[in-house]
């Protein structure tokens, strides 16, 4: 019994001890054991590293891709212009037509402002903090050259962000230090305030920049992409008549010096051919002869490669092609194909033609504003003909004894694999094709631009939102996989080619009243543009458009005169509103603009910057419907961030709601 | 007269088998004696109304006031039988006895059973908080997969909604609302005294004992933070000191859809497509806007239909489905020549066109006869297959006083409803207890799962989006991938071969613990939890599935690895002063590492050879394999302090606190807090209770507590960095970093301070008996990740800010309807309902309709447009619709959304059109109530056990109609200008999602279901005991057979909340299929 309690003592004792010690124990660890340990996250720490604020200003590039990740693309550029007009997938129809639907509660302009103010952010964080950093010894960061070189790549992205956004919603809050903590009040800057923001920062980082990012680093903002923007701005201010922009009368002066700058002494070229810049969308091989089988048209990556790295281009969103730096990749190649692959016998999905999501079809403006003949731009920006992809040859047209060139073809489909099996024929309104010419060609299926079922008899068109013109300058026929349906291209998103700071300068010249300088500018872009002697082109300008056979020079054909807008020229297509010769000539560059940049995502702003978005529109446009307003030119301003803010400490009421509003939404 | 006996036996399987007499196997004649004696509990207290009888005679009687009986004319062979509601019957045998005294223990299961409280257990007369208890054996009627299914309908207070129908899946638990709006809801999972970190789903429901919900935060306050939302408290099957038990379930079920999709057939949907057509005026022969050459019908017409069934997409056989309803008089390929016959038409036929402005057959229509439309059967066909679930369970327990061990094995493999979907888990778990000396006790638990989940895609959601007039092979029996020749209409079928999804998941869930005794009343316990869950997951995408179209296969496999462990030294002091006063002194520390976890996935396209599945994904033609991974780990460390002091058993305090330190908060808020009292009154311990005959027994119960929530993800303080993807142009990486929100070192504690008041009772002599709790709680400083705004650069921050609050009511009660020697008829009723509400978001009084945070509404709630009905074409009418006036010209602007045919709304703002503004609250996916009936019926030795499960209010949504002239589509009742409907809008082939369809969505989810219908047949004794069995019994089953719900043609169950913020295309609906179990199966004890 005794020994019993000893022993129970002693455990107890003992217990004790040991109790006391992992007490003491914990008491010293426990502190440390509910610290966290940063393995896989980083914080803000990380800000005072060199490595830190390199990386931070690497995420200040990413918001430029949001532009072409998705619908907004066309959206917010393309859709409710005088361009294009609605295919027959339509999910987002409200950019066109300015419905109800287009209203405060839209995710895509709430996108943008999200978008765009987190990019100004990580400008505003990194301007302060590099600006602070002070560790000679870094390598990266070492030097006030260093840290300068960085600083102006900031600016000129803060510049560029507040840019898009000040066109697409007018003004805006004006942030440009981070807050130390979130922030309630967001008034908005005036246009006016806005632009000084943008041309001030565009100034400030131009110089500090090389005229070209190092080939190792392309895509970084260069001192020509913060000169282009910088000429840009000034035009888009400058071009302002009843809007306020904050407008002086040096602006044209000064788009055009510098523009001026970056076409003298960029580096940048013209491409030499204009396919240059999207000829990874255009077929490679040959057509097989009749009765045989060919291959069908592929492209390959080394085009795409190129066309990306064309030193025309002066600056895009990068787009990689490697999956472990993927996101959601330019997407843009889905939206303008037509419906190839239904309807069509012996055409069916691949990747050479797309994915077509049908929301984009050409206006009659955009067809016919271009000399299909002597520019070759028409042909280069829009497929005509789509070859055979499909090897079976069950259910297709064979060669008959009354029809068969040749007795062997009989029995044969009349088109072999790679030859053309559906075929867009765009002749003038003024040289109607026969139902019976049509009927008699071998191939399965051709949609004419205009029809005539009996001679002089009504003129009818094939072209449908089905079946039209597609816009293949954004054909990413590689991809991030060969996924059948890979939604995710790798084609660069470009932002500006050296084509555009030429068409800056012309128009700040022609604004001007200097159409001497702004027509040599044009005609740069249309010698480039014109047919050169012996290069290939499409048999339609000779079969059907009345055009020239063979392959001569159209250079000389191609070339603008002041006639064109001195005079109210037929082919210019103005608007019976548009007299005078200086607004002819306003009209005449967004023409021109149109043969040069037709589809490339700046249409809705330079209709909006040059007051003519309502008039062209509401013309050219003829799925426009009767809420289109002039109110349209300015997005709403997204309700999300409205209820978000705080006015004097207090929510937004439904009059500041109203009042923070643009006007008409 | 009480003649009853006990309604349910936890042990029924184990004590009975242990405590049967091995003699007196039949009764002989002989002389009749009486027996006498007195019945006590085990504090020596008489119990009145104990049921003494003579077993299988039907000879019994009950005990007076002061415990005694006389039970007369006796053999001496007889056993006597004692029971008494609240506790363990036990037996004895007469034998040679004039006195037989009894003393009864308090049974699990009923007013006086043992409850687990957390860190300790007591009977359930000292437990001052709110609990709800529920045996194994009860959740094991309803045959389930996993326990969070079995919970449904058993406790009130506790919601369950399936996740998904999925073979495997479990259920979400909600026990008494939701109270967090960006935090976690879920409750807490504890496991013999230990938290589980991952899917309480993995275990096997045959282990389980009992389980225990904490309700109240004076029950869950012990947990601190990690009890805000609840926990449940699962006891599994361990050893007994006494005989060696071994006991064996096994049954097989056939599964089968409860609610079919309903989709259109053939000629439904020939008939949808030509009215999309005919509304975008071009059902033409060329499907071109129709002209003066073009015309446009709208009965059927050969033409028009070849242009759209064969033209459209080039499918021949979907244009020969159609084509003999028609009557050819020429029918001729080779030139094209298809001319059909004609019937002349009616006068209103010719009005109704003329109305609608079709000019092209109005003397005569093409004859067509739609019940000669071909059609196909995807859903039966290829979609279903029959359902099946194998389940046995072999379990062996024993031991001495010294040593108790068990061991239970489980395998449990269900085969879905859904081709290529099964689950298969295997479950081994044991358990030790030794005391080698009485004041040393140690032991282990181990449980061990293996489970495989398989899934490929839908192939019942597939099948419904298959056009009926093709079939899913050709002609040589080969799978068609696009059996329409539409591009997007994909037949998946082929996928159940191709297209694989397989978890493997391997759980080890174990403990090992010492307790010593240091002195008379004073124990120190120390133990160790561990909860470790590795998964690898597989996917794979053949070529030939829906998902590659064909192009090469590619494959992802992710490993997760996840370990939590809980270290807990427990101090506790048990005494009586004076025999009136007992004080209960609980201390704790605890360490707990929470989920340190890490996954890594890699993944690669263009497999070069298919059998490789997921393994090896270097070989691949891209010669690229991506990966990613991710690491996170958290922790907790707490100390708990707990007082339970009684008087005269009569009156009962609680007092606890808890302090916890989370490593996820900010420095300097690490640390709280909570504090928990409860009060108990035993009633019927009080003089003036003898005096009445109503009440059996009665105990009121008062509490108040503080609970707090972290469980947000870890890293949000110090303004964690984001990872940004970029490369520069010649293909150099350019990863950046940037900010994803600020800083927020004040983020402290979510606290949850809940009321709750309870009254236990028994009346009538035990015939009913029940409980009844009303509780408040009001959850403030909510953790949210709130949005700001966006020109901050950053789009949300987390926040204290907020209250949500919770107020409702349970009762749970049993009733003994009826107590016959042979007969017994018991009821289980159980009704909980529960108010959510949303009171403060950010001290504005604004709600946050970005978030859908509404205030006064609950969390889940649908905030949407309204629905008025179809606009018609009285609503254009001049002079009296509303649109011409009003909707459809205003401003000078038309819209299109406004037509006939189109979705009306109700015009909640009043400003004459339709917009977001008018979006209201329709209501919120919780139920008003929630209720059960469970009865159980037995007879000699059969038993009929069948629960009703009613869940009454709340919304769910059901899908969109595809109506848009080329898809399949739910068959609904559409607009067309014949069929002036008010149920959905008319097809078009230009509006795929039409304006304001979300307002078409909402249904009532109120249904009642026939939760589970169990017969069971007992073999009786002297049977099974010559064939060495102590039990044998088959019972034959039915889980969910019958629904009863008319809102819609789904089960409401399937359909999870989904609610959008802003215009949405995404889907809604059911996600699953919820089915019905056909079961045979059989209990062994041996």
């Amino acid at each position: 019994m005794n020994k019993k309690i000893i022993n129970m003592n002693k455990i107890f004792k003992n217990t004790a001890y040991v109790l006391a010690g992992a007490a003491l124990l914990l008491a010293s660890s426990c502190k440390k054991f509910i610290e966290e340990e940063l393995v896989t996250t980083l914080t803000e720490d990380y800000y005072k590293t060199d490595v830190g604020l390199e990386d931070l200003v690497k995420s200040a590039y990413t918001p430029l891709q949001w532009r072409f990740i998705g619908e907004q693309s066309y959206c917010m550029n393309n859709f409710g212009t005088d361009e294009f007009r609605e295919g027959d997938q339509f999910n987002n129809v409200r950019y066109n037509d300015y419905d109800a639907n287009l209203n405060a509660n839209d995710a895509f302009v709430n996108d943008l402002w999200i978008n765009n103010y987190a990019g100004i952010r990580r400008c505003n964080q990194g301007i302060d903090l590099i600006g602070k950093y002070n560790n000679p010894g870094s390598t990266v960061l070492g030097t006030t050259a260093q840290k300068n070189l960085r600083i102006a790549e900031l600016k000129a992205l803060r510049g560029f962000y507040y840019f898009v956004l000040v066109q697409q919603l007018g003004g805006v809050p004006l942030v440009t230090e981070v807050p130390a903590e979130p922030q309630y009040e967001f008034p908005r800057a005036s246009v006016e305030q806005v632009y000084n923001q943008i041309i001030a920062d565009l100034r400030d980082a131009g110089p500090a920049l090389p005229w070209r990012a190092p080939a190792t680093n392309r895509g970084r903002a260069s001192r020509a992409m913060a000169f282009h923007f910088l000429a840009k701005a000034y035009l888009t201010r400058g071009s302002a008549v009843t809007d306020k922009r904050g407008q002086k009368p040096t602006d044209m002066d000064s788009a055009i010096f510098y523009a001026n700058d970056v076409i003298a002494n960029s580096g940048h070229t013209l491409e030499v051919d204009y396919g240059g810049l999207f000829n990874a969308a255009y077929p490679d091989g040959v057509i097989p002869p009749l009765g045989e089988n060919g291959t069908p048209p592929a492209s390959n990556k080394a085009k795409i490669d190129l066309n990306n790295a064309s030193n025309e281009i002066i600056f895009a969103a990068q787009f990689s092609s490697n999956l472990n730096l993927a996101g959601l990749n330019n997407q843009t190649h889905l939206f303008y194909g037509t419906q190839y692959d239904a309807g069509i016998p012996g055409m069916a999905r691949d990747f050479f033609n797309g994915r077509p999501f049908r929301r984009l079809r050409p206006t009659d403006y955009t067809i016919d504003i271009f000399d299909k003949i002597n520019d070759s731009r028409f042909f280069k920006t829009f497929q005509t003909v789509y070859y055979r992809n499909v090897t079976s040859n069950s259910g297709l047209a064979t060669w008959t004894a009354a029809n068969a060139p040749n007795p062997s073809l009989v029995g044969k489909p009349r088109v072999g694999v790679g030859d053309t099996s559906g075929l867009f024929i765009v002749n003038p309104s003024n040289m109607p094709i026969s139902s019976a010419t049509a009927s008699a060609m071998r191939y399965f299926a051709v949609y004419l631009r205009y029809r005539q079922a009996t001679t002089g008899g009504p003129i009818t068109t094939d072209f449908s939102n089905n079946k039209y013109l597609a816009m293949i300058k954004m054909n990413d026929p590689i991809r991030l996989t060969n996924t059948n349906n890979e939604a995710r291209g790798i084609r660069n998103g470009t932002y500006a080619r050296l084509a555009e700071t030429y068409l800056i300068r012309a128009e700040a010249n022609g604004r001007k009243g200097d159409y001497t300088s702004a027509l040599a500018d044009v005609n740069v872009l249309r010698t480039r543009g014109a047919y050169k002697a012996g290069e290939a082109r499409s048999p339609q300008i000779w079969l059907y458009m009345g055009g020239p056979t063979g392959t001569a020079s159209t250079v000389s054909s191609n070339q603008a005169t002041t006639t064109l807008f001195t005079t109210n020229a037929p082919s210019e297509l103005y608007p019976p509103s548009v007299t005078s010769t200086p607004d002819r000539f306003i009209h005449f560059m967004l023409n021109e603009r149109t043969r040069e940049l037709c589809g490339e995502f700046y249409r809705w702003d330079d209709l909006v910057r040059t007051e003519t978005l309502f008039d062209r529109t509401k013309l050219y446009n003829p799925d426009i419907s009767p809420s289109f307003a002039t109110f349209h030119k300015l997005r709403p301003i997204p309700y999300l961030q409205m209820v978000a803010q705080t006015i004097n400490g207090k929510p937004m009421s439904a009059a500041d709601i109203a009042a923070y509003q643009n006007p008409g939404y | 007269m009480a003649r009853w006996v006990l309604p349910v036996c936890l042990f029924a399987g184990t004590i009975t088998a242990v405590m049967l007499p091995l003699n007196t196997l039949h009764a002989q004649e002989a002389a009749k004696k009486t027996i006498t004696g007195k019945v006590t509990d085990d504090a020596g207290k008489p119990l009145q109304g104990v049921t003494v009888g003579a077993k299988g005679t039907g000879n019994q009687t009950t005990t007076d006031a002061n415990g005694l009986y006389v039970l007369k004319n006796l053999t001496g062979t007889e056993t006597i039988a004692f029971s008494f509601v609240g506790f363990t019957a036990r037996e004895a045998a007469v034998g040679s006895n004039t006195e037989l005294n009894m003393s009864l223990v308090p049974d699990v299961g009923a007013l006086t059973d043992v409850v687990v409280v957390g860190y300790g257990s007591r009977k359930r007369t000292e437990v001052t908080g709110a609990t709800s208890s529920v045996t194994g054996e009860k959740l094991r009627n309803v045959q389930t997969a996993n326990l969070t299914q079995a919970l449904q309908g058993q406790i009130p207070g506790v919601l369950v909604t399936a996740n998904t129908f999925r073979p495997g899946a479990g259920s979400t638990i909600r026990i008494r609302g939701n109270r967090s709006l960006s935090a976690s809801n879920e409750p807490l999972f504890v496991v013999d005294g230990f938290p589980v970190s991952y899917t309480i789903d993995d275990m096997n429901p045959a282990d389980i004992e009992t389980v225990d919900v904490l309700k109240d935060a004076a029950a869950t306050a012990i947990y601190g933070v990690r009890g805000a939302n609840g926990v449940v408290q699962i006891t599994t099957r361990k050893g007994k000191a006494g005989k060696t038990a071994v006991s064996y379930q096994g049954s097989r079920s056939w599964d089968e859809i409860i609610r079919p999709l309903p989709v259109f057939n053939g000629p439904e949907i020939a008939d949808a497509w030509r009215q999309a057509f005919f509304a975008d005026r071009s059902y033409t022969n060329t499907r071109a806007v129709a002209t003066v050459s073009n015309p446009l019908y709208y009965y059927p017409t050969a033409s028009a239909d070849i242009a759209l069934f064969w033209t459209r997409f080039g499918s021949l056989e979907q244009w020969n489905s159609i084509k003999d309803a028609y009557q050819w008089r020429v029918y001729d390929p080779a030139t094209n020549t298809f001319i059909a016959a004609k019937r002349a038409t009616t006068s209103a036929e010719r009005d109704l066109m003329a109305a609608l402005g079709v000019t092209s057959q109005l003397d005569s229509v093409d004859i067509y006869d739609p019940s000669k439309v071909k059609s196909y059967d995807w859903l039966n066909e290829v979609g279903l297959r029959t359902g099946s679930t194998d389940n046995h369970n072999v379990s062996v327990t024993g031991g001495t006083e010294k040593l108790k061990a068990s061991l239970n094995l489980g395998y449990f493999k269900q085969r879905g409803i859904e081709y290529a979907q099964d689950y298969t888990r295997y479950t081994a778990g044991t358990s030790v207890d030794f005391k080698p000396v009485k004041f040393i006790n140690f032991g282990t638990t181990i449980n061990y799962t293996h489970a495989i989940t398989n899934s490929s895609t839908s192939s019942y959601a597939n099948a419904s989006g298959m056009i009926p007039l093709v079939q899913p092979y050709d002609s040589n029996g080969n799978w068609m991938m696009f059996p329409n020749q539409d591009r997007q209409v994909i037949n998946a079928i082929n996928d159940r071969h191709t297209v694989f999804d397989e978890t493997t998941a391997d759980r080890v869930f174990g403990n090992i613990f010492a307790e010593f005794t240091l002195y008379k009343g004073l124990k120190f316990k120390t133990m160790y939890g561990l909860d470790r869950r590795t998964s690898v997951r597989g996917q794979f995408n053949g070529a030939q599935s829906s998902i590659r179209l064909g192009s090469a296969a590619n494959a992802t496999q992710t490993t997760n690895e996840a370990t939590s462990w809980v270290w807990d030294n427990i101090l506790t002091y048990n005494t009586r002063i004076k025999e009136d006063h007992s004080i209960n002194v609980t201390l704790l520390q605890e360490l707990q590492s929470l989920n340190r976890s890490s996954s890594l996935t890699m993944s690669a396209n263009n497999l070069i050879f298919e059998q490789q599945k997921w393994y090896s994904l270097q070989r691949n033609t891209d010669a690229t394999v991506t990966g990613s991974g991710t690491y996170s780990a958290s922790q907790y460390l707490s100390y708990m302090g707990r007082i339970e002091y009684g008087f005269k058993s009569k009156y009962l305090l609680t007092l606890s606190t808890r302090y916890d330190n989370s490593s996820v908060l900010a420095e300097g808020s690490k640390g709280a807090y909570f504090p928990a009292a409860s009060v108990a009154w035993q009633i019927d311990r009080e003089n003036f209770f003898t005096g009445q005959s109503l009440f059996t027994s009665a105990r009121l119960r008062a509490g108040y507590g503080e609970v707090g929530n972290a469980s947000i993800a870890p890293y949000q303080t110090a303004g964690p960095l984001g990872f940004t993807n970029y490369n520069w142009g010649n293909g150099t990486a350019a990863i950046g970093t940037a900010p994803t929100t600020f800083k927020t070192p004040n983020l402290s504690w979510e606290k949850t301070a809940t009321t709750n008041i309870g009254l236990e009772f028994a009346m009538l002599k035990n015939r009913i008996s029940g409980t009844i709790d009303v509780y408040k709680s009001k959850t403030t400083d909510q953790l949210q990740n709130r949005s700001i705004p966006a020109a901050n650069g950053v789009t949300s921050v987390y926040f204290n800010l907020g209250r949500v609050d919770n107020k409702g009511i349970e009762i749970a009660l049993t009733t003994q309807n009826m107590i016959k020697p042979n007969f017994r008829w018991s009821t289980d009723w159980m009704f909980s309902a529960n108010k959510e509400e949303i009171v403060d978001i950010d001290g504005s009084g604004n709600s946050n309709y970005a978030n859908l945070w509404i205030l006064g509404q609950p969390l889940q709630v649908y905030w949407s447009y309204k629905k008025d009905g179809i606009f018609q074409y009285g609503d254009t009418a001049a002079g009296k619709g509303s649109l011409p006036t009003v909707y459809w010209v205003k401003n000078g602007r038309t819209n299109v959304n406004y037509q006939p045919g189109r979705i009306k709304i109700v015009d909640t703002n009043g400003d004459s059109s339709f917009s977001p503004s008018d979006k209201v609250v329709l209501g919120s996916h919780n139920p008003r109530f929630i209720a059960s009936l469970t009865n159980t019926l037995t007879y000699k030795n059969w038993e009929l056990n069948f629960m009703f499960y009613f869940r009454a209010g709340g919304l769910y949504r059901v899908p969109r109609p595809g109506l848009v002239g080329r898809y399949q589509s739910p068959k609904v009742n559409y607009w067309t200008p014949s069929n002036p409907s008010n149920e959905y809008q008319q097809p078009t082939q230009t509006s795929d999602i039409p304006s304001f369809w979300e307002g078409l969505t909402y249904r009532e989810a109120t249904h009642v279901r026939l939760r589970n219908v169990t017969l069971t047949y007992k073999l009786p004794k002297n049977i099974s005991q010559k064939m060495f069995m102590n039990n044998l019994a088959f019972y034959v089953s039915a889980v969910n057979p019958i629904l009863w719900h008319s809102a819609s043609d789904y089960d409401p169950e399937t359909a999870p909340y989904r609610e959008f913020a802003g215009n949405t295309t995404n889907q809604v609906g059911p996600t699953s299929y919820s089915y019905k179990s056909w079961i045979v199966g059989v209990r062994v004890d041996l």
